[in-house]
C-alpha cells in the first residue's frame, strides 16, 4: 500500500488535533506541576516560588485526608457493586428474552440523562417527607431517614444514584462480551452433563469474559475517581465534608478560596494516583 | 417445553420485568410528578397522576431564563461536536492511512490522555483561558474541547475497515489526500460520524463542570448549570422541578432514541478494542 513515509502531509492532517491537545492537555500537565510549586492567589495574580510548601500544607490538612478517604470509599463501593449489578443485568437481559430491546432501553436511559437531572430526581426521591424512599420505609414500618442531611447516609445516596445511572453503560459492554463467547463451549459442557446455571457461569462465562470485565473495571475506576457533579448537585460536598471527593476538594480550593497553588498540588497528586492505578491494573491484567 | 423449564422461563421473565421496572421508576415518577398539582406534589409522593397540570412546564420554562440557557447549551454542544468531528476525521485518516515518524509513540500518548480527566487539568486550562480573556465567553466552553482522543480512535479504527482500492483509483486519477478524505472516505464514514455526533453532543449537553467553572454571569449559563440554580430556588416545589428536569433531559434522550443503534454499537466496539 502506501508504505512510503509522508511526514509533511501526515503532520498537516494531525495538526489541528495535536495543536489543541497540546495546548489544552499536554501543556496543562506541565503547567500543573509548575503552579503546584508556587504560591498563587488568583485575586492578586501574584506568583511566588515556594518549592514543596503547598504539598506539605496539604498533607497536614485533615480535610485533604478526609477527601482522599471519601474518594477511596466511593470508588471501592461504586466500582465492584456497579459491576456486579451490570453483569447481573447483562445475564438477565440476554437475547433469548422476548421484548429484550424494551427492557435494555429502560435500563440504559438513565445513562443519557444528565448527572444534574439525575441528581435532582434523587434529591426528590430521598426527600425526608415527600420522597419515594422514605414513603416506602414508612410503609414497611421503618423510621424515615434524612439521607442527604446525614453524614452517615449522604455518600450512600450518591453511590446509589451513580450505580443507577451507570449500570446501563456497563451492561452494554458486558452484553457485547457475552455475545463474543462461542455457543459451542456451552454445548460441549452440556454434553458433559453440566447444567446451565452457576456451574457454566463459573467455569465458562466468567473466565472467557475476563477481558471485558477488566475493561469495565478500568473504565469504571476512572469514571468513579473523577466524580464531582453528583456531589455538587446532591450534597454540595456535605454534610460536614462527608461527600467531598478529591475533585470536589480541588474545586473548592481553586474557585472558592482562590488558592491555585494548593489546588494544583492536589491535582498533581491525583495525576500520579491515576497513572499508578492504571499501571497496576494493566500489570495485574498481564499476570492473570 | 417441560413444565420445569417453562416455570424457569416465566421466573426469568418476571425477574427481568421487576428489575427493569425498578430502573425505570425514577424517570417514570419524574414524568408523573411533572404533571401533578404543585401543592399536592409538595405535600407527598404519589405514582398516580391525579391531574394534568401542563402549566407546570410553562411556569418552569419562564421562572428562570431557560430559553437563553437552551441557546447557550446548543451553541456549546454543536460547536464542540462539529469541531471534534473535523479534527478527529483528519487525525484518524493520518493514523489509518499514512506512515510517519513518531506514529507509534504519538498514538500511545493520545491513549494516555484518555485516563487523565479534564477535572484534574482544570486549573492550568482556567489560567490559559484567563490569559486569553475567554472566561465567560463561548470560546471558553468550546475551544478546549475541540479535540479528543476518543474521536481519533473511533475514526482510525473505522478507516482501517474500509478497503484501500477505492482510494487507489482516485489517486491514479490525480486526486490529493485532502480530496480523498473529504470526497471518498467521509461519505463512507457516516455511521462513525453519527456515533461521534451522538456521544459528543449528549456529553456536552449534559456537562455541568465546564460551564460551572468557565462562566460567571447569568446570561452565559447553560441548561445544566441553570437547573442547579433552579433547584436551589425552588427546593421542594417538586412538580415544577420535575417539569424543568424533563425539558432539560428531553434533547439527550430524544437523540439517544433516534440513534440508539449507532450509540450502542459505538459503546460496544469502543469497549472491545
Amino acid at each position: 500500500m502506501n508504505a512510503r513515509k509522508d511526514n509533511l502531509s501526515a503532520y498537516l492532517f494531525l495538526f489541528p488535533a495535536l495543536l489543541l491537545l497540546g495546548i489544552f492537555v499536554f501543556y496543562p500537565l506541565l503547567q500543573l506541576l509548575f503552579v503546584s510549586l508556587n504560591e498563587w492567589n488568583i485575586l492578586k495574580d501574584q506568583m511566588t516560588f515556594v518549592g514543596l510548601k503547598n504539598y506539605q500544607e496539604i498533607l497536614h490538612e485533615e480535610s485533604f485526608w478526609q477527601a482522599l478517604r471519601n474518594t477511596v470509599f466511593y470508588v471501592a463501593v461504586t466500582v465492584p457493586v456497579g459491576m456486579a449489578v451490570s453483569l447481573g443485568l447483562a445475564v438477565l437481559l440476554n437475547d433469548k428474552l422476548k421484548g429484550v430491546g424494551f427492557f435494555r432501553t429502560a435500563v440504559f436511559t438513565p445513562f443519557v440523562t444528565s448527572t444534574v437531572a439525575a441528581g435532582v430526581i434523587f434529591i426528590w426521591m430521598m426527600d425526608y417527607d415527600r420522597g419515594l424512599v422514605n414513603a416506602a420505609l414508612n410503609a414497611i414500618g421503618l423510621s424515615r431517614i434524612n439521607f442527604l442531611q446525614s453524614d452517615k447516609w449522604a455518600m450512600w445516596a450518591v453511590i446509589v444514584m451513580t450505580i443507577w445511572k451507570q449500570a446501563g453503560y456497563n451492561m452494554i459492554l458486558f452484553l457485547a462480551g457475552l455475545q463474543g463467547i462461542p455457543e459451542m463451549y456451552y454445548e460441549a459442557a452440556s454434553i458433559d452433563g453440566a447444567r446451565r446455571g452457576w456451574q457454566t457461569f463459573r467455569h465458562i462465562t466468567w473466565p472467557l469474559l475476563w477481558p471485558t470485565t477488566f475493561f469495565v473495571l478500568v473504565i469504571s475506576s476512572i469514571f468513579a475517581f473523577r466524580s464531582f457533579e453528583q456531589m455538587f448537585v446532591m450534597t454540595r460536598g456535605g454534610p460536614v465534608g462527608s461527600t467531598t471527593t478529591l475533585v470536589y476538594y480541588i474545586f473548592d480550593k481553586a474557585f472558592k478560596f482562590g488558592n491555585m497553588g494548593q489546588a494544583a498540588a492536589i491535582s498533581t497528586l491525583m495525576v500520579g494516583i491515576v497513572l499508578l492505578i492504571t499501571w497496576l491494573q494493566f500489570r495485574g491484567q498481564k499476570e492473570v | 417445553m417441560t413444565t420445569e423449564s417453562k416455570q424457569k422461563a416465566y421466573f426469568h421473565y418476571a425477574l427481568a420485568l421487576f428489575v427493569t421496572l425498578i430502573f425505570a421508576l425514577p424517570l417514570l415518577a419524574m414524568l408523573v410528578t411533572s404533571l401533578r398539582d404543585p401543592a399536592k406534589a409538595a405535600a407527598g409522593f404519589s405514582l398516580w397522576p391525579d391531574s394534568f397540570h401542563w402549566q407546570n412546564y410553562i411556569e418552569a420554562w419562564r421562572a428562570t431564563n431557560f430559553p437563553r440557557q437552551f441557546i447557550n447549551s446548543l451553541v456549546m454542544a454543536l460547536g464542540v461536536t462539529a469541531g471534534q468531528i473535523i479534527t478527529s476525521l483528519m487525525a484518524g485518516y493520518a493514523f489509518a492511512r499514512m506512515e510517519f515518524t513518531g506514529k507509534k509513540p504519538l498514538f500511545v500518548a493520545l491513549l494516555a490522555t484518555l485516563v487523565i480527566p479534564f477535572q484534574i487539568l482544570v486549573i492550568p486550562v482556567f489560567i490559559i483561558l484567563v490569559k486569553l480573556s475567554w472566561i465567560n465567553t463561548y470560546w471558553a466552553l468550546i475551544i478546549p474541547s475541540l479535540a479528543n482522543a476518543f474521536g481519533i480512535f473511533l475514526f482510525t479504527q473505522f478507516f482501517q475497515t474500509i478497503p484501500y482500492e477505492l482510494e487507489e483509483a482516485a489517486y491514479i486519477d490525480g486526486a490529493s489526500r485532502w480530496t480523498v478524505l473529504w470526497k471518498i472516505l467521509v461519505p463512507l464514514a457516516k455511521p462513525a460520524i453519527t456515533t461521534l455526533f451522538l456521544f459528543t453532543f449528549i456529553a456536552e449537553w449534559n456537562d455541568l463542570f465546564k460551564p460551572l467553572v468557565f462562566t460567571s454571569t447569568k446570561s452565559m449559563r447553560t441548561v445544566q448549570l441553570g437547573l442547579t440554580v433552579f433547584q436551589e430556588q425552588f427546593k421542594v416545589d417538586y412538580a415544577l422541578l420535575m417539569a424543568a428536569v424533563v425539558f432539560v433531559t428531553v434533547p439527550s434522550i430524544l437523540l439517544f432514541f433516534l440513534g440508539q443503534k449507532q450509540f450502542i454499537k459505538g459503546i460496544a466496539t469502543g469497549g472491545l478494542k
